[in-house]
């Protein structure tokens, strides 16, 4: 009797604690629409009763504290930079760990359950190095830029709050989430587990939306009149043109980057495994993280491209600063990045095909593919104008080249990056088929249909790209969004055809997990540096297109760093701290052995001990 | 042989009219011609 009462009490308190959760999760993912509801409302009663904010100071040299010979700017960027990196890889796991915790569950597979725990437990690690580098930032931020963070926090302040507050409530969903994963690993309490994971994703993408907001507000600045008064709408501040275009590309960035980061782990771990257990764990590891980062690159450019769309629609002047002017040959560099993702990821699922039985079948069209990625990916970087000298350009006869010049433009590149992605898709499509026969009677009708979808649709890409070059500029930039459309298309119908042809199929054997040549996983370690070095890049070129402003248009940037440097000084910058990132990954991927090497020498230790008691 | 190209021309033409149709509708859907 005492026991079915405790046993009742238990689970009425977890089933408070399960409804507290949900209402905090609800709670949580309501917010947006009451601060989005009553926005108009409350513009007319901010207008009514709050009084103007101060105008954006006007500040000279004197104005931003130097400290010795320190550059405040580099220093900034670095530990900006650094804090980003972090962030966004701690944001990033728990959302596929979700996931992965997930399909544990309904699969019933303990494996899932081991893999999400482990990765997880990397964003343990990093998420103090997040808080560090955030707390270096803010200090950095007070005491170089002390007018700049003053204003910024006039308009922003409770949103700053809110924005500590919810930090505390990611520490927290984080511990619990991290440290009760034992405890709470079977029957309702998973379900408490998987809960407490869907708040952690809750509160770190609220996160992320906010300090979005801080950074598209110096980019296009809403909620204030021309002279940077605050007009006391906060929304209207945090809901600028650029706000959702630079949330959904980081949301989407993060996943493909944290996933490139953890396949880097696992590829450290295949390579420092001593028996064939565990190099079958970690290859079915980086297999399963190289999935999430290409899975999460493939819509990356059409993210970037409405984020690039909306910077010109916001001001064309920014748009061509951008893409057209200074910054534009940072946009070569970041082709031949992609296309080393590219190239990196496919390698990655040719070298997997020696995996599984029957592979030979396909190993014959990988020549193809990579030829078309290589073709795709050449017209992907190739320059519209070349720096030349006047021989040169004589030589040449302009400075465009007469056959290369074209593909420098973005119809060329729009079909070049569509094609590549289709390419990716199919090296993919033949992985999944290499152990496998079909044995439904319409085989030779579903392969027929893949076919005809992938060559029209490719066929229908090629046509675009070549029509935008005879249409104006505005139906042009509309063609790149048919031409998504047919990337997509085909990838979801021949897909569904897949899914239904390799329903029930023969298998060929087992996946031979763990034989996978050692330098496929340097594949994995090219894509979490391509990955980084990349995002820090970019990262760059959107901050920097404000050029010497703090908020554009409206609060200048007055100190001697109100510049923009040269191509070659700011790459070298990012790349420290890309250097410094992979250092302190490197830290991490270590500290994690440690503590596995002392757990599996503690268990060695025991093991002989209970043998001895027995 | 001649079926089979039947097939495979019945196969490309419909992906073809299929992806035409996709280029109408999503240029419509941003107020563009296909065709100016």
């Amino acid at each position: 009797m005492e026991s079915q009462m405790a046993y009742g009490m238990r689970h009425r308190g977890l089933r408070f604690v399960a409804l507290l959760v949900a209402f905090c999760l609800l709670a949580g993912l309501a917010a947006p629409l009451w601060a989005s509801a009553p926005a108009k409302p409350a513009a007319e009663a901010a207008s009514a009763q709050i009084e103007k904010g101060d105008p954006a100071p006007k500040l000279k040299t004197a104005d931003y504290p130097r400290l010795g010979n320190l550059s405040s700017r580099i220093f900034v960027w670095l530990v900006a930079q650094l804090h980003l990196f972090f962030a966004a890889f701690v944001l990033a796991v728990p959302i596929f760990v979700l996931v992965i915790e997930g399909i544990g569950m309904a699969t019933g597979d303990p494996r899932y359950d081991r893999m999400a725990h482990e990765f997880i437990k990397i964003s343990l690690t990093a998420y103090s190095f997040t808080a560090i580098f955030g707390g270096v930032l803010a200090f950095a931020l007070l005491v170089f830029y002390p007018h700049f963070i003053k204003y910024l926090a006039s308009i922003f302040g409770p949103m700053m709050i809110v924005y500590a507050l919810l930090f505390f409530g990611e520490s927290a969903c984080l511990y619990v989430y991290y440290y009760g994963w034992d405890a709470m690993r079977e029957g309702f309490l998973k379900w408490v587990h998987l809960t407490i994971g869907l708040l952690l994703n809750a509160v770190g993408t609220v996160l992320l939306v906010l300090a979005n907001s801080w950074a598209t507000f110096m980019m296009a600045p809403s909620g204030v009149d021309s002279a940077g008064a605050f007009l006391g709408n906060v929304w209207a501040a945090v809901h600028g043109p650029l706000w959702n275009p630079l949330n959904l590309h980081r949301f989407i960035a993060n996943v493909a980057f944290g996933g490139s980061i953890v396949g880097a782990y696992a590829a450290y771990r295949f390579l420092a495994a001593r028996d064939d257990a565990d190099r079958a764990h970690y290859d079915w590891m980086g297999y399963t993280a190289n999935f999430i980062a290409v899975s999460a690159l493939l819509p990356l450019p059409f993210a970037g491209y409405w984020l690039t769309a909306e910077v010109y629609a916001y001001s064309q002047q920014m748009g061509i600063t951008l893409m057209g002017g200074v910054f534009a040959w940072l946009f070569i560099i970041q082709a031949v990045l992609i296309g080393a993702l590219f190239l990196a990821a496919n390698y990655y699922l040719w070298c997997g095909m020696e995996r599984s039985p029957g592979a030979e079948r396909y190993t014959r069209y990988v020549k193809y593919l990579a030829f078309v990625i290589v073709a795709c990916f050449l017209v992907w970087f190739t320059p519209h104008s070349l720096i030349m000298t006047n021989a040169e350009i004589k030589a040449m006869g302009g400075t465009h080249h007469s056959v290369l010049g074209p593909l420098g433009l973005m119809p060329a590149k729009n079909a070049a990056v569509n094609l590549m992605i289709l390419t990716t898709f199919l090296s993919f499509l033949f992985y999944r088929r290499c152990g496998k026969t079909p044995v439904v009677p319409w085989i030779r009708w579903g392969r027929m249909a893949q076919s005809a979808v992938l060559i029209t649709a490719s066929v229908n890409i090629v046509l675009l790209g070549i029509y935008g070059y005879l249409v104006p500029a505005n139906v042009k930039v509309g063609q790149s969004v048919p031409q998504v459309v047919s990337t997509l298309m085909a990838i979801i119908i021949v897909m569904a055809i897949e899914v239904f042809m390799y329903r029930k199929a023969q298998s060929l054997g087992p996946v031979r997990w763990g034989r996978m040549s050692a330098r496929s996983q340097y594949a994995l370690f090219l894509l979490a540096v391509t990955f980084t070095w990349l995002m820090g890049l970019m990262g760059y070129v959107r901050s920097s297109i404000r050029q010497h402003w703090h908020v554009y248009t409206v609060f200048r940037d007055n100190s001697p760093d109100a510049y923009t440097p040269t191509l070659g000084y700011a790459a070298n910058v990012v790349s420290l701290s890309v250097v410094i990132f992979m250092a302190c990954v490197i830290f991490i991927f270590w500290l994690n052995r440690l503590s596995a090497k002392g757990r599996e020498e503690a268990v060695e230790d025991r093991a002989p001990a209970s043998a001895t008691a027995k | 042989m001649g079926r089979r190209v039947l097939e495979w021309s019945l196969a490309l033409g419909a992906g073809a009219l299929f992806f035409l149709l996709v280029d109408i509708i999503f240029m419509r859907l941003q107020g563009l011609p296909l065709f100016p």
